[in-house]
C-alpha cells in the first residue's frame, strides 16, 4: 500500500472517529471533557444496564463554567453517587457532569442540540444508534450489537456458553445486530437467507465476543470447509484455553434467480459430527493445549416455505420456535470436552410489523 | 605377470544396533534392531530418520560422520578435520536433558569374532563400553573384556583391534573405507570424480600392502608442503634482489636542478606527514580522555539507578507482611471479615487499629514495625535528584566527545592522506628517495647494508633450490607408487573389471567397460562403452551415474572382501528421476550384490518401491528385512499421509518377501 | 532488582490506578497489552525502545508479554501495593501513596503521558478491541508468522513501525498532547487496515461483497 493510500485511509478515519472529532473542534480541553465521559460511562453502564433506556440519554460534559443550562429545559437535581443515578430513561434524560465531580440530572428534559453541541462534548445513547454530537454533528460509534448494549459498557468475565445466550436472545431472536441483520434476503421480512449467510453470521458473532469478553482474543477464521470447520477461535490470553466455535444454519436460502439451498437438522448432527472430528485432530496438533467445541445453530426454519412465498403466518413463522433438534450421536454426552449445542432461533417478521432496526 | 598373494579384507557385519536416550526417535528414543544377514531395508516418509539411522551407525564404528562436503587430501588428515562434525549433526537431533545418555551401542561380527561397542553421540574418541568375544572358543570366550578400561584407552584398544583384524595399517583407513567407500549417503559424493579419494581406494584394494596407502598420502602431502615452501623463498629472494637493485642505483646518480626540486618537494611532504602524525596522536589522546569520562559517566549513572533500585524495592520488600496478607486488606478495604463473615465499618476499624498498633488482628502476636513511607520516599527523591543531575552530566559529556571524535577522525583522514602522498611520490621517483635517504647514511654505511642483503639474497636462493630438491624427491616416490599401484591393478583386472561389469550390465543393460588412468596428480576410472571405447560417462543422467557408483563400490567391496566377512555396503538410497525400468534393474543389481554373501543397510521410501520390490522377490524374506520407521518417531501431517500411501507400497514388497528368495 | 523492574513497577502501578475505577480493576493481561501500548507512544513521539526500560515478547500463550512487568506485579503484590483479587487487580493505599510520590520524580514522571495515552485508548476502545487491532501492528503481527517466541521492538526491527508513524504523523501532529489522540486514530487505522485485507481476500475467493458498515 502506497503511503498516500494510508494517509487517504487515515485521514478518512480521522473526520469521523469521535476522539479526532472532538480534538479537532475544541482542542485539549475537549479530549479532557471527552475522557471525563469515557470514564464515567463504564461506571454507570455497570449499574443501570443499557437496555433500559428506551428513550434518549445524553450524557455531557460542558467546556465552560456555564455549563449547559441555557440548552436544557425543566428542573433538575445533582447527585454524587453513580449508583444513585436513575436507571429507566423512557423520554429524554441528561445527565451533565459537572467541575465538582457531581452528576446534574435532568429528566423528561428537551434539549436544543445546536447549543448543546457547540458548548459542550456530547454523548447520546438510544436504542439502535450511539454517538457523540460534535458541532451539531452526528459521529456514530460503529456497534455492531446495537439495541441492547454500549460500547462502552464493561466487557465480562462470564463464561462463553453464558455470552451465547445473551447473544442468542439479545440479537439473533430479533436479528437486532447490524451484521446479522445483512444474512436475510429481505430483513423486512426474514424467511429466506442470502447465498452464504454463514460470512455475516460469523462477523456478527465474532464482533459480539470480541467486545464481550475479556481478556480474550477472538478470531474469525477464513478458511471455513469440511476439514476446518470452526467459524469462530476464542483463546484466553495467557491461559491453555481455547474454544473452537461452529455455526451452522437451518433453513432455506435463496439467490438472485430464485434457486433455493435448504438446510434440516441433519446439518446441525453433520455440524457436530465435523467439530466432534475436528476436536480430535485439533487436540492431536496441540495437545497442550485445552480446548471445548462448541456448535452454534443458527435457526431460520418456517413452515411451508416455498419458493413464491412472499409472507407467511405467525403460525408458520413461529413453527420451529421451540423444535429442538435431536443429536445422534450426543457428542456433549459421550465427551468432556464438547458444550450443548446451542439453537438460536431468529424470529422472522409479519406482514403487519415493521424491521425496528 | 608376477601374481602375488593379494590381501583379503574381513569387514565387520552388523548384528545389533541399539539406541540409548535419542531424542529424535521421540517415540522410540531407545530403539534396538537385529541384523540378519542379507539385506535390511528402513522404509519411512521423508524426514522420519532414516538418513540419521545410517549416519550413526557410521559414527558407532568409526566415531566420525560422514560430511556432506568430504574432501580428502590423506586419510589422518581427513579423520582429523571430520571430529568437529559429530556434535554439529547430533546438536539438532539430540535434546539437551539427553545429552549425556544419549549413546548408540552395535554388536559387530568378524571373521570368528563378536564385537560389542557403545559410543557417546558427545564423545567421538571415546567409547563406553567395548567386549570381544571369540566365537569359536567356548571355553576361552572373551578376549577382551573393556570394563576396567577409560573411555579414551577402550576407543584406542578398539581402533587397535579392528585396524588389525580388518587387515589395515591404520585406523584412519578403516574410517576413509567406511565413509568413503563402503557408504553411498544422501550428500551423494561419486567415488568416480574424487580423483584423490578414488586413488587411496584403489591402493587399499590393489595395492600390495595397506602401508603402501599411507605411504602414498605421506608422500603427497611432504611433496605439495615443499613446494610451497620453496616457492616462498622464490618470492622473497625476489624482493631483496629489487631492493639491491634500487640502492646500486642510487649509488650512481647524478646531480641536476630537477632534482633539487625534487629534493625538496620530497622534504616537504615529509614534514607534513611527520605533523599530521603528531596532530593526529593528540587528538587521539583528547579522544580518548573524553571516551574514558564518558564511561566514567555512565558508571556514575548506572551506580545510582542501581541504588535506587534498591531503594525502591526497600519500600515495596520490607513491609510488614501481615499487614497486607489477603485476609486482612480484605477486612480492611471490603470491610468483611473472611474468618467469621461479619460485615461492616466496624470490621475495618478494628483490624486497622490492630495493624497499627503492630499486633497480628488474628492472634495479637506483636508484629515488626511498619516501614514510615516517607523516610523512604525521601531517599528515593534524593536518589532521582542525583540522577537527573548525573543524566544531564552524561548528555554534555557525550557532546564533548563527538566534538572531540570528529576532529579526531579528521586529524586521522589528514595524517592517511600525507602518508600516501608521501608514499606516491616515493614509489615514482624511487632513486630520488633512495638517494636522499642514503644521502643521510654514511657511505660505508651503505656498503654495509649492500653486502647484507647480498648474503640474504643467497641464503634465500639456497633454501628455494633445497626445497624444490625435496619435492622432487618425494614427487619421485610418489609416482613410483602410483606406477606400482598401476600394474597392480592390471595384475587384477582379470578379476576385478569382471566383478564390476556383471553387477553394471545388470543395471544398465550395456555392456560397460572400467578402465584405470593415471593423471598428473592422480588416478581416474574411464567407463567406456565396450563396443566402441567411447566415453560415456557424461552422457549418463544423474541417477544412472549414482547407480554405477554404487556398482564400483559394490565391485570394490566384493574383490577386496574375504569369504569369512565379506563388506558391507551402507545406501541412502537415491531418489532421483529413475525410469521404472531402471528401478527393477537397480534392484537386481542389488540383489545380485546380496547373493554373494553381502550385506545391504539401506533406506527407502515411497519413490523406490520397484526397486524393493524386485530386490525383495530376488532375497526372498530369509535375505531381507523391512523395517518400518513410522512408530519411532512423531510425524506430522505431511509424514502421516505419506505413511497411508506406503502401507499400500509395503504391501506390495511384503508380497514379493513371502514369494522370493529365487 | 534492576532498573527495568522499577520501572515495570511503576506502569503497573499508574495502569492499575488509572483505570481502576472506570474498568472496577484491571486485568494482568489488560497490564501487559497496555504497557506495550505506552511503549509504541513513546516511540512515536520517537523515544528509541531501549529507553522504555525493559522489553516485550510474543510468547506461545499470547502477546505482548512482558517479564519485567509480571515480576513487578508480583513483587507490588507481595509488597501490599497492589491487591490481587481473582481477575483483577486494585490499588491499596499504600500503593496510591507510592505512585502519588513517584509521579513526582524525574526517573518516572516523563512516562506518565504516554501511559496515559494508553490507558485512556482503554476508555474509548474496549481492550479487546485494542488486543484485535494490533494483531496488524508490524512487530506483533511478524512475530505471529513464527511458533516459536519472539523478541519484540528489536534493533532494527522496527522500520515498518516507525513508517506507520511517518505517516500518522502526517495526520496528527508527534506534538500533540494529548496522546489519546493518535493512539485512537492509529489503532483504528490498523483495524481498518485488518477488514480492507479481509475483504480482498474474500473478494479474491468469490464471496458477496460486503456493503459499508459504518452508519
Amino acid at each position: 500500500m502506497s503511503d498516500s493510500v494510508s494517509i487517504a485511509i487515515m485521514q478518512g478515519i480521522a473526520e469521523n472517529l469521535f476522539v479526532n472529532v472532538v480534538h479537532n473542534a475544541f482542542g485539549d480541553p475537549g479530549t479532557a471533557a471527552l475522557r471525563e465521559i469515557l470514564a464515567f460511562l463504564p461506571q454507570h453502564y455497570a449499574c443501570a444496564a443499557p437496555d433500559l433506556i428506551t428513550g434518549t440519554l445524553f450524557v455531557i460534559r460542558p467546556l465552560d463554567a456555564d455549563g449547559v443550562a441555557k440548552a436544557l429545559s425543566g428542573g433538575h437535581r445533582s447527585e454524587t453517587r453513580i449508583d444513585r443515578l436513575p436507571r429507566r430513561v423512557e423520554s429524554v434524560t441528561v445527565f451533565e457532569l459537572l467541575d465538582t465531580g457531581a452528576v446534574r440530572v435532568w429528566e423528561q428534559t428537551s434539549i436544543d442540540l445546536t447549543v448543546a453541541s457547540n458548548s459542550a462534548v456530547v454523548y447520546r445513547f438510544t436504542p439502535g444508534r450511539e454517538d457523540f454530537v460534535v458541532r451539531d454533528r452526528s459521529h456514530a460509534i460503529p456497534n455492531p450489537a446495537q439495541g441492547y448494549m454500549s460500547v462502552f459498557a464493561r466487557p465480562t468475565f462470564s463464561s462463553l456458553a453464558d455470552e451465547l445466550v445473551d447473544y442468542r436472545d439479545r440479537l439473533v431472536r430479533t436479528s437486532t445486530c447490524f451484521l446479522f441483520k445483512n444474512a436475510w434476503e429481505d430483513h423486512n421480512r426474514r424467511l429466506f437467507f442470502k447465498p452464504g449467510p454463514e460470512d455475516w453470521m460469523r462477523k456478527s458473532l465474532h464482533s459480539f465476543l470480541m467486545i464481550r469478553l475479556r481478556d480474550a482474543e477472538v478470531l474469525a477464521e477464513q478458511n471455513v470447509d469440511e476439514s476446518h470447520p470452526v467459524d469462530v477461535k476464542v483463546t484466553w490470553t495467557f491461559t491453555l484455553s481455547q474454544a473452537l466455535v461452529e455455526i451452522k444454519w437451518l433453513g432455506k436460502s435463496r439467490n438472485a434467480e430464485g434457486k433455493l439451498v435448504e438446510y434440516y437438522d441433519q446439518r446441525a448432527c453433520d455440524g457436530a459430527d465435523q467439530l466432534a472430528d475436528y476436536l480430535n485432530k485439533y487436540r492431536t496438533w496441540n495437545p497442550i493445549v485445552d480446548a471445548r467445541g462448541y456448535l452454534v445453530v443458527i435457526d431460520g426454519r418456517r413452515r411451508g416455505l416455498s419458493k413464491e412465498t412472499t409472507t407467511v403466518s405467525r403460525e408458520d413463522g413461529m413453527y420451529y420456535e421451540n423444535r429442538e433438534i435431536e443429536f445422534n450421536p450426543k457428542h456433549h454426552v459421550d465427551r468432556t470436552d464438547f458444550d450443548p449445542p446451542i439453537r438460536m432461533f431468529a424470529e422472522p417478521l409479519f406482514s403487519s410489523e415493521v424491521a425496528t432496526s | 605377470m608376477k601374481k602375488e598373494p593379494r590381501p583379503r579384507l574381513l569387514f565387520p557385519r552388523l548384528r545389533h544396533v541399539d539406541f540409548a536416550s535419542f531424542s529424535l526417535f521421540g517415540q522410540q528414543p531407545n530403539v534396538g534392531l537385529r541384523f540378519s544377514p542379507g539385506v535390511t531395508c528402513l522404509a519411512g516418509a521423508n524426514g522420519i530418520g532414516k538418513s540419521t539411522f545410517l549416519a550413526s551407525v557410521s559414527f558407532a564404528l568409526t566415531g566420525r560422520v560422514p560430511m556432506p562436503t568430504r574432501s580428502y587430501s590423506s586419510a589422518d588428515e581427513y579423520y582429523r578435520e571430520s571430529s568437529f562434525f559429530p556434535a554439529v549433526y547430533f546438536e539438532g537431533r539430540i535434546n539437551e536433558e539427553d545429552r549425556a545418555t544419549a549413546s548408540i551401542s552395535v554388536e559387530l561380527e568378524i571373521g570368528s569374532h563378536f564385537l560389542k561397542l557403545t559410543r557417546g553421540f558427545f564423545d567421538p574418541d571415546g567409547l563406553r563400553a567395548l567386549s570381544i568375544r571369540r566365537s569359536n572358543d567356548n571355553d576361552n570366550p572373551v578376549e577382551l573384556d573393556g570394563s576396567n578400561l577409560s573411555d579414551t584407552e577402550r576407543q584406542l584398544r578398539y581402533a587397535e583391534w579392528i585396524t588389525e583384524a580388518v587387515g589395515l595399517r591404520s585406523f584412519d583407513q578403516f574410517v576413509f573405507l567406511q565413509h568413503f567407500v563402503l557408504t553411498f549417503d544422501e550428500s551423494r559424493n561419486l567415488l568416480f570424480w574424487n580423483g584423490k579419494a578414488l586413488e587411496a581406494a584403489l591402493f587399499i584394494a590393489f595395492g600390495a600392502k595397506p602401508e603402501q596407502q599411507a605411504s602414498a598420502d605421506r608422500s603427497r602431502r611432504e611433496m605439495e608442503r615443499a613446494d610451497s615452501l620453496g616457492r616462498n623463498f622464490k618470492w622473497q629472494s625476489l624482493q631483496v634482489r629489487k631492493r639491491i637493485e634500487a640502492i646500486q642505483e642510487s649509488l650512481g646518480a647524478e646531480t641536476s636542478d630537477d632534482f633539487a626540486q625534487l629534493e625538496a618537494t620530497f622534504r616537504a611532504l615529509e614534514v607534513e606527514r611527520t605533523s599530521a602524525i603528531e596532530a593526529a596522536e593528540e587528538a587521539n589522546s583528547k579522544a580518548a580522555d573524553k571516551d574514558l569520562a564518558l564511561a566514567n559517566a555512565s558508571a556514575e549513572l548506572l551506580a545510582l539507578r542501581n541504588e535506587y533500585a534498591k531503594a525502591f524495592a526497600r519500600h515495596v520488600g520490607e513491609r510488614s507482611v501481615a499487614a497486607h496478607h489477603p485476609l486482612v486488606l480484605e477486612a480492611i478495604t471490603e470491610k468483611h471479615c473472611a474468618v467469621c463473615g461479619a460485615t461492616g465499618t466496624l470490621v475495618a476499624e478494628i483490624v486497622q487499629r490492630r495493624i497499627d498498633s503492630h499486633g497480628c488482628p488474628f492472634c495479637e502476636s506483636p508484629l515488626g514495625k511498619r516501614r514510615e513511607p516517607a523516610a523512604d520516599f525521601e531517599a528515593l527523591r534524593s536518589l532521582d535528584t542525583k540522577i537527573a543531575a548525573a543524566r544531564r552530566r552524561m548528555e554534555s559529556v557525550n557532546a564533548a566527545r563527538a566534538r572531540v571524535s570528529a576532529s579526531r577522525d579528521e586529524a586521522s583522514r589528514r595524517a592517511a592522506l600525507a602518508t600516501a602522498a608521501l608514499r606516491e611520490f616515493e614509489e615514482k621517483n624511487t632513486s630520488v628517495a633512495q638517494r636522499v635517504k642514503g644521502a643521510e647514511a654514511s657511505a660505508a654505511g651503505v656498503q654495509e647494508e649492500l653486502a647484507r642483503l647480498g648474503v640474504e639474497l643467497k641464503t634465500l636462493l639456497a633454501a628455494s633450490k633445497e626445497n624444490y630438491q625435496v619435492r622432487d624427491r618425494h614427487k619421485a616416490s610418489l609416482q613410483r607408487l602410483q606406477r606400482d599401484l598401476e600394474q597392480q591393478y592390471k595384475a587384477a583386472e582379470e578379476e576385478f573389471v569382471p566383478l564390476f561389469r556383471k553387477l553394471a550390465e545388470r543395471f544398465i543393460g550395456f555392456d560397460l567397460d572400467i578402465a584405470v588412468e593415471r593423471g598428473i596428480t592422480s588416478f581416474s576410472l574411464i567407463l567406456e562403452l565396450r563396443s566402441t571405447r567411447r566415453r560415456v560417462f557424461h552422457q549418463l543422467s544423474e541417477s544412472q551415474r549414482f547407480f554405477l557408483d554404487i556398482a564400483l563400490r559394490m565391485a570394490l567391496a566384493q574383490f577386496v572382501s574375504g569369504q569369512k566377512s565379506p563388506a558391507p555396503i551402507y545406501i541412502d538410497t537415491p531418489e532421483g528421476a529413475l525410469d521404472i525400468a531402471y528401478e527393477a534393474r537397480a534392484g537386481e543389481m542389488f540383489g545380485q550384490f546380496v547373493a554373494g554373501g553381502h550385506d545391504i543397510v539401506m533406506t527407502a521410501n515411497i519413490n523406490t518401491s520397484q526397486l524393493l520390490k524386485k530386490l525383495a522377490a530376488m532375497c526372498g524374506a530369509s535375505r531381507m528385512t523391512l523395517v518400518r520407521m513410522t512408530e519411532w518417531t512423531d510425524l506430522s501431517e505431511v509424514q502421516m499421509q505419506a505413511e497411508s500411501l506406503f502401507r499400500e507400497a509395503y504391501g506390495g514388497i511384503e508380497k514379493e518377501l513371502l514369494k522370493g528368495g529365487r | 532488582m534492576g532498573a527495568e523492574t522499577y520501572q515495570a513497577a511503576f506502569d503497573v502501578l499508574s495502569i492499575t490506578r488509572r483505570l481502576e475505577q472506570a474498568l472496577d480493576g484491571v486485568t494482568r493481561a489488560e497490564i501487559h497489552l497496555l504497557a506495550y501500548v505506552a511503549c509504541l507512544l513513546a516511540m512515536f513521539r520517537r523515544v528509541p525502545a531501549a529507553e522504555w526500560g525493559y522489553g516485550f515478547i510474543r510468547s506461545q500463550w499470547g502477546a505482548p508479554f512482558s517479564a519485567e512487568i509480571e515480576g513487578a506485579l508480583v513483587m507490588l503484590a507481595e509488597g501490599g501495593l497492589v491487591r490481587i483479587r481473582r481477575e483483577t487487580l486494585a490499588m491499596t493505599t499504600a500503593g496510591e501513596e507510592m505512585l502519588g510520590f513517584l509521579d513526582g520524580t524525574v526517573e518516572h514522571g516523563w512516562r506518565i503521558q504516554y501511559l496515559e495515552g494508553a490507558c485512556d485508548s482503554a476508555l474509548a476502545m474496549s481492550a479487546g478491541v485494542i488486543r484485535d487491532a494490533l494483531r496488524q501492528e508490524p512487530g506483533l503481527r511478524r512475530a505471529s508468522v513464527h511458533h516459536e517466541p519472539r523478541n519484540l521492538l528489536g534493533a532494527g526491527e522496527d522500520a515498518a513501525l516507525y513508517e506507520q508513524f511517518g505517516i500518522l504523523s502526517s495526520v496528527v501532529s508527534v506534538e500533540v498532547s494529548d496522546l489519546m489522540v493518535p493512539s485512537v486514530l492509529w489503532l483504528s487505522y490498523l483495524k481498518e487496515i485488518q477488514r480492507l485485507e479481509i475483504e480482498r481476500r474474500s473478494n479474491e475467493v468469490g464471496l458477496n461483497e460486503a456493503p459499508n458498515q459504518s452508519e
